[in-house]
């Protein structure tokens, strides 16, 4: 049987290795960064257990640890002016397909683009992507909403600009 | 087809698909003639959806069978100290009962000893006495 942690904790781990290289748009430090705050969890796992929204609780401290990486490098003042272009590594997440996902995003307000991803990367409802980010469900639906009306633009743009 | 996938996608930039239909505009697309720039965006959706940590294991749940084996291993030298201490006792114990038991026999053998000298005390009068006898005055008995 799982416990607590395997189940609850454990089981978010793809998805917030995710979040977090769409945040860095750095593989190794996005592992950094995750591996920090499984740390945290597994040292705070009775209370994460007594906690109403564990998973809430999680994406915070990654959002956190992630801020903190960009402090303490010095390079950066929010995640949002990153430089994409210059720390892909992979090939694989150098295509032209992802860039382009990846620049769309950077065009996001971060409140949009954190939707948008946990809507259309992980597939999240509504109910879970406001469990996640802690927010209402009108305010999930009106933020992705207008993250589409973006992403129509964007690719309306993509097209003419050929 | 196609106008499924146009209406369906009207739907999703107003924000109004479910998961379900979301699900059918990608597959929708993957044979659609067109929409180039939403194939391309969708694929690298995709591409990213993929995307895994490397395995990983936390330190501190590490660290934690191993202080529990020191734990079990304190104990177990704790047994041994404590085990080895107790035959040490025991076996003083034993060495002290034995002494104990050899001085009460021999205390007894002494104090046999003394009362027996002590009852030939009486006859210490009569060793200048060279016969039985002398002791008795046989002969005079006799005659």
């Amino acid at each position: 049987m799982k416990t607590f942690f395997e189940a609850h904790i454990w089981s978010l781990k793809n998805k917030l290795y995710r979040m977090a290289f769409l945040w860095v748009k750095d593989r190794e430090v996005a592992q950094d960064v995750l591996q920090a705050v499984f740390e945290k969890a597994w040292l705070r796992k009775d209370e994460l257990q007594k906690m109403e929204n564990p998973t809430g609780w999680m994406v915070r401290s990654l959002k956190n640890e992630s801020l903190q990486h960009f402090r303490v490098s010095k390079k950066f003042d929010s995640i949002g002016d990153f430089d994409f272009e210059s720390n892909e590594e992979e090939s694989h997440d150098r295509s032209e397909e992802v860039k382009m996902v990846f620049r769309f995003l950077e065009s996001l307000p971060e409140k949009q683009r954190e939707i948008f991803q946990l809507r259309e990367v992980e597939g999240l409802t509504y109910e879970e992507i406001g469990e996640y980010l802690e927010i209402s469900l009108d305010q999930v639906k009106v933020n992705l909403h207008r993250a589409r009306k973006t992403l129509k633009d964007y690719l309306m743009q993509q097209k003419n600009g050929k | 087809m196609e106008n499924r996938l146009s209406s369906l996608l009207e739907k999703y930039w107003e924000g109004e698909t479910t998961l379900e239909e979301e699900r059918e505009i990608k597959n929708l697309l993957q044979n659609a003639e067109g929409f180039e720039e939403e194939k391309k965006f969708f694929l690298g959706i995709d591409i990213v959806s993929t995307i895994q940590p490397n395995e990983f294991e936390l330190k501190n749940k590490i660290k934690k069978p191993t202080f529990h084996w020191l734990k079990i291993a304190a104990l177990f030298i704790i047994f041994l100290a404590v085990g080895s201490i107790l035959y040490r006792y025991q076996v003083k114990k034993a060495e002290r009962e034995a002494f104990e038991q050899v001085m009460q026999a021999f205390n007894l053998i002494q104090t046999n000893m003394q009362k027996g000298t002590e009852s030939l005390g009486a006859m210490e009068e009569m060793r200048h006495l060279n016969t039985t006898q002398e002791i008795f005055n046989i002969k005079e008995e006799r005659q």
